[in-house]
């Protein structure tokens, strides 16, 4: 099969139920290596669950899940980690009582292989404190190292969220609403960061903040309802009919594109 | 966007002690090793008993303050400790380094094989699974007589050696720095592990054991890792408590000695490892020292003292601590600056306390 291996990843046939809720109904998905995809939909469509699935913090209710052609549905979330998986959390999932340094310095010991050893303070591992230092400032951390992660802005601890899932050296990087309660300065500069990335990352991108998406996209999966309504590239998606209708269904204007992207 | 030249400040035990941390110990190791000559044998073999608990409390410490997880098991593995050192002294050597190392082996190995069920649980679970692994030990001690002699427990143990050549130690002074060395030395052990890498993999569990695993920790291997350092140390404690009274039975092994480890542990301040030893030793002073004044209502007292520390001091006397040096501090200053916040213009107040509270439990300095 060689459309599997040339993607980064694939679903098949993913249905996740929470009791007597569908929040996935048999969803299929290929993102090939390197590309910057973004998954769009109304409130509870099924995103974050989609990702949960893809990063292993949820099994599926049926369906498989591939990285790379190999199926790792059952693969527990440290072992995914190893295969290049790196999910960020919609809602910051810190370590709150460590310094912001410390955070990123977690994710980076790990690939280092030095988080098992116990008789070097971490202070003299210099290489890593730098890394770790370096990814700060790429997120726009630069000279808040010290502060406690529970200490940080909304929007900073957005940003740290980052640095971590970067520290933790993914091929296939899951953000999930990264910019939300970002100012348009630190949006910018996550756009930038994405932008930035290397070509062969894969990149999803759950977000609300269109622009953001239309912008790095280069294609663009809807979900509705927890199933699948469309893939397409940007100005398809724009266009479709189907896809206005369901943001135009949903309640909430706010979430409605285009009146944000006009 | 050249990093900070300095980043170990960024870390909370990045720093070298302060000029003020310096001087505390240095205060409490020259009281420590004049004690002898200031108290009685009774009150000496006390503070020897203190230092023994003191160790037991970090290794409760390890696991309910650094990785967050409360046991009341640790008297399990400190019991497997002292009968371990007792057997050895008695049939094979006197030397108490190798009864201290044999003591730790036998406790870690009871500790990982133990600790594999007992470390898929976390919270009151696991504070449950060990409560009941150290009652199975308690029972052990008291039924397995052939090898414990069971309530009569093991007498006639010979005074401990401290290293191949010397001779044996006929003085509680004597014995009580003995005890007092090999406590240092396995202090400098924990806090080495508290500031190393794996040490903030265990403050990591605490904090949010899942973030962990999505960013690629097997974090239950990591805990089973801290549970079995934690029952090694136990006991060693408990080998250390055999060079003391020179006797173990299971009144060693009961719920009131992990109890008193895990009150020594929260009264200390959460993951504080000074904290730890300052609570053993105030545990044990209330229990064995006032409380023999008051008729045997030690246990009373330590109870009203937890519920006490519990609810004026969080932050337990490692807390205390730096509340006292903040209340000292000749530059008071109203609301302290976000942890080690990056534009802090206090030299004379921060080189030894990078990161002011927020929150946070100084943990072992
Ligand atoms: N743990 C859970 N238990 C029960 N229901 C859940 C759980 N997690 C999600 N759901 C439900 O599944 C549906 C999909 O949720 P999900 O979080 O994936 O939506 P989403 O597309 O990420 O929405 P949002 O844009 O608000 O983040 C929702 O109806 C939600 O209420
Ligand atoms: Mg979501």
């Amino acid at each position: 099969m060689t459309t599997e291996s040339t993607n980064a990843v694939a679903l098949h046939d993913i249905t996740v139920r929470f009791g007597q809720l569908t929040a996935l109904a048999g969803v299929s998905l290929e993102v090939p290596a390197g590309q910057r995809r973004a998954i769009i939909g109304p409130n509870g469509a099924g995103k974050s669950t989609l990702f949960s699935v893809i990063a292993g913090t949820r099994r599926p209710t049926g369906g498989r899940v591939l990285v790379d052609g190999r199926d790792i549905t059952s693969l527990p979330v440290h072992r995914r980690v190893d295969a290049g998986v790196v999910t960020t959390f919609q809602h910051s999932s810190l370590f709150l009582r460590e310094t912001v340094l410390e955070n990123v310095l977690l994710a980076v010991a790990r690939r280092a292989r030095v988080a098992h050893r116990w008789f070097r303070p971490a202070g003299a591992y210099r290489d890593l404190l730098d890394h770790s230092a370096t990814l700060l400032a790429r997120v726009g951390l630069a000279g808040r190292e010290a502060l406690l992660a529970g200490a940080l802005s909304h929007g900073e601890r957005r940003q740290l969220e980052v640095a971590v899932a970067l520290a933790a050296q993914p091929r296939v990087l899951l953000l999930d609403e990264p910019a939300a309660g970002m100012s348009p300065a630190e949006t910018d500069r996550l756009g930038q960061l994405i932008r930035g990335l290397p070509a062969d990352m894969t990149v999803l991108l759950v977000e609300h903040d269109l622009d953001l998406v239309f912008d790095l996209a280069d294609e663009v999966t809807v979900l509705h309802l927890g199933e699948h309504l469309a893939t397409a590239g940007v100005a398809e998606i724009r266009a479709d009919e189907n896809v206005q209708h369901a943001y135009l269904g949903t309640a909430d204007v706010d979430e409605l594109f285009f009146e944000e992207t006009s | 966007m050249s990093p900070d030249p300095d980043l170990r400040r960024a870390l909370r035990f990045g720093l070298r002690p302060g000029r003020w941390t310096v001087l505390a110990w240095a205060a409490v190791a020259v009281v420590l090793a004049a004690a002898p000559f200031l108290l009685n044998n009774y009150q000496i073999s006390t503070l020897s008993r203190m230092l023994v608990f003191g160790l037991l409390a970090i290794s409760a410490t390890l696991l309910t303050g650094v990785t967050g997880l409360p046991t009341l098991g640790q008297a399990a593995y400190f019991g497997v400790g002292a009968y371990t050192a007792a057997i050895v002294a008695r049939d094979v050597t006197a030397i108490g380094p190798v009864q201290v190392l044999l003591a730790a082996v036998a406790a870690a190995v009871v500790a990982l094989f133990t600790g594999t069920l007992a470390t898929r649980a976390r919270g009151v679970p696991f504070l449950m699974i060990t409560l009941a692994i150290g009652e199975i030990a308690h029972s052990a001690a008291t039924s397995w007589s052939s090898i414990t002699r069971g309530s009569d427990g093991l007498s006639g143990i010979p005074r401990v050696v401290p290293l191949p050549g010397m001779s044996e130690l006929r003085l509680d002074g004597l014995v009580y720095y003995y005890v007092l060395v090999m406590a240092a030395l396995a202090y400098l052990l924990v806090r080495a592990l508290v500031r190393s890498p794996y040490g903030l993999v265990l403050r990591g569990v605490r904090d949010n054991e899942a973030r962990l695993r999505a960013i690629g920790y097997p974090t239950g291997r990591y805990v089973l890792a801290g549970f079995t350092v934690a029952g090694g140390l136990a006991g060693a404690a408990g080998a250390l408590l055999v060079s003391v009274q020179r006797f173990v039975s299971p009144g060693d092994v009961g719920f009131s000695v992990a109890a008193v480890a895990l009150l020594a542990a929260i009264i200390g301040g959460v993951g504080s490892l000074p904290g730890a030893m300052a609570g053993a030793a105030l545990v044990v002073l209330v229990r064995d020292y006032i409380g023999t004044d008051l008729g045997g209502r030690g246990p009373l007292l330590v109870g009203a003292m937890f519920v006490a520390v519990v609810y004026l001091m969080p932050q337990g006397l490692a807390g205390l601590g730096h509340q006292l040096r903040r209340w000292f501090s000749w530059r008071r200053r109203s609301t302290p600056p976000p942890a080690g916040a990056p534009s802090s213009a206090e030299p004379e107040t921060t080189p030894d306390d990078p990161q002011p509270s927020v929150g946070s439990d100084r943990s072992a300095t």
